[in-house]
């Protein structure tokens, strides 16, 4: 009896790391124990520290007053074409999830853009720019813009505001759930460097779409106009001179429990340089909407996507307990350690990956709490997506390839780790 | 001499009209949750009758509808809006329980949620800034909303959970 109690003294103490996992699992048929040993490899990041011309710092945890949990920021340097006048903006939300600088107005001081117009008018160009939960709104403006210390190119970017009337169409605005201001955005912009080369592409040119870009005579008589791609806000990576191809992402793992901020590295380029030359990875192609493939719980989900803006794992699971508070977030009883294969849309290449699902009102201590960097931050999602947001960029060096573009990995788009 | 056409015949004009209405709005109805489907056919111009103002809208944006699904508790039918595709999930009444989208943006709310959308606004301001940027989940007794997705493929669903039918599964919203 005595030996049998000395071997439980010694296993708790073996385990004292892993004391999550001894809580009960139970509710969802994907799960296993949790243990420290599953988190993904990367202590340091990718040239971390390095003052390389293609190397930005990305903070994560603490983006400003109004920052949020697992928001990762950088700096950008923003400029009047051919001038010295410059504004670097912080907290600006970096974003694989979309393509092309956007900054809200207020953070641009005295630095003035050049208006992007079109038609024989020259009518000034507005956009209605959509993400997964909410619209920017504001003119499309061109400007000098530096990442690091590459060249700056100069390149059209958004300018949040409301100095232009958003448009009415049968009674409804054409612009809806926007961002307003950096308070409630939480951020002073969003830097979209994922895998597409524009914010709306063919479909604004030919038009297939209609409520994207807009042509504003005046301040309130804006409507709907095609806009060719020249005009169209681009991922300023794909403009630079050289390291064009795509970025790399990489974040240090952290514990389960959370960490209040936490700092890694985007390297600019993929193969074009000696500090960013892939190692062999499994590549992963994206379809014309940057989308792979997810099979989890038996469900392939095909429009799935991997986003540093998204600052949670959100996937459709019917069965993990939902937050009561925090509407939409998991709220499991006990910490889940699930897991989930990510698929080529195109090719065979599969990777099978595990992943943490903490209880939100907990972790977060609703939304309240401490901790900046959770990697077990997790929701609902809609059918078919499973949103790999920031949680799943923690302790891996991620590679996006830009679409038309290509290097030894391959051509884009696609995702690399 | 008359001809089917004359108006002489207010039988026939009404008849040609009906036509003519048909053919227009089953290309370009398009109604909004809660509210009722208007696609009134030759065969059955009563479905005319059930059309409540207000709740229907038209749009050179629509296109072409296509029926999805054709079942006995529900169909599924889908437009074309703006270049964002919509379903719209319609009761055996004609009224519409549930709307999902898929698409380059989200559609006009306000036009998609109808009656529901002041309700949406609600409960929309009233979320914790600081949960930063996920999933928008909106839920109340009155409607469910859900807005997903990255730029250039957002997603979305909206329903009325007192109009699913009985035994629908919300794993059918697609």
């Amino acid at each position: 009896m005595k030996q049998k109690i000395l071997k439980f003294i010694a296993l708790s103490v073996i385990f004292i790391f892993q004391a999550v996992s001894f809580m009960n699992c139970s509710g969802s048929t994907a799960n296993t124990n949790q243990t420290a040993t599953n988190l993904p490899g990367v202590t340091v990041p990718l040239n971390f520290g390095s003052t390389a011309a293609n190397v930005m710092p990305v903070t994560v945890g603490n983006c400003g007053v109004n920052g949020y949990i697992n928001e990762p920021c950088v700096s950008v340097t923003v400029c009047q074409h051919g001038t010295s006048n410059c504004t670097t903006i912080p907290n600006i939300l970096l974003d694989t999830g979309s393509y092309g600088l956007r900054v809200f107005g207020s953070a641009l001081g005295t630095t003035v853009l050049t208006p992007v117009t079109t038609g024989v008018g020259s009518n000034p160009v507005v956009e209605c720019a959509s993400f997964g939960s909410g619209s920017t709104w504001g003119p499309v403006q061109r400007a000098d813009v530096g990442l690091g210390g590459e060249p700056k190119v100069y390149v059209p970017i958004q300018v949040i505001n409301s100095a232009f009337t958003v448009p009415t169409v049968m009674g409804s605005p054409a612009c809806n759930t926007l961002m307003l201001d950096p308070a409630s955005a939480g951020f002073n912009g969003i830097l979209g460097v994922g895998l597409l080369l524009y914010d709306c592409g063919t479909a604004c040119v030919t038009p297939i779409v209609s409520g994207v870009y807009f042509k504003c005579p005046t301040l309130t008589t804006c409507v709907d106009t095609v806009l060719p791609l020249t005009s169209q806000i681009i991922n300023p990576v794909a403009a630079l001179p050289v390291d064009n191809n795509g970025v790399i992402l990489s974040f240090a793992s952290v514990s389960l429990s959370g960490v209040a901020s936490a700092n890694g590295t985007m390297t600019i380029g993929i193969g074009t340089s000696s500090n960013n030359i892939p190692p062999s990875l499994n590549v992963f192609a994206a379809d014309q909407y940057a989308n792979i493939t997810t099979v989890y719980d038996g469900t392939s989900n095909t429009q799935s996507f991997i986003d540093s803006g998204s600052n949670g794992l959100y996937f459709p699971d019917s069965k993990i307990i939902k937050c009561t508070v925090e509407t939409g977030f998991f709220c499991p009883t006990s910490p889940l350690t699930l897991r989930a294969t990510i698929q080529s849309q195109t090719t065979s290449v599969t990777s099978s990956v595990p992943f943490y699902v903490g209880n939100t009102h907990e972790i977060t201590a609703g939304f309240t709490g401490a901790n900046g960097v959770l990697n077990n931050l997790g929701g609902n999602g809609n059918l078919q997506q499973f949103d790999w947001g920031f949680p799943f960029h923690l302790g891996r060096t991620i590679y996006s390839g830009i679409e038309t573009k290509s290097s030894s990995l391959g051509s884009g788009p696609y995702w690399a780790f | 001499m008359d001809t089917y056409f004359s108006m002489k015949s207010k039988h026939s004009f009404v008849l040609v009209w009906l036509m003519g209405f048909a053919v227009f709005c089953s290309i370009e109805a398009f109604a909004t949750l809660g509210g009722r489907v208007f696609t009134p056919t030759a065969a059955d111009p009563e479905n005319i009758s059930q059309a409540t103002p207000g709740q229907i809208v038209q749009s050179q944006k629509l296109q072409a509808q296509k029926i999805l699904v054709q079942g006995s508790s529900y169909s599924v039918q889908e437009s074309t809006l703006g270049g964002v595709a919509v379903r719209e999930y319609v009761l055996p009444n004609g009224v519409v329980f549930a709307v999902t989208w898929r698409g380059i943006k989200h559609p006009d709310l306000s036009l998609v949620l109808g009656n529901y959308h002041p309700e949406f606004e609600k409960l929309k301001a009233q979320k914790v800034k600081a949960i930063g940027r996920a999933p928008l989940h909106i839920n109340s007794s009155k409607v469910s909303v859900k807005m997903s997705g990255h730029m250039r493929d957002v997603r979305g669903e909206a329903y009325d959970p007192v109009l699913l039918p009985t035994n629908f599964s919300l794993q059918e919203l697609k």
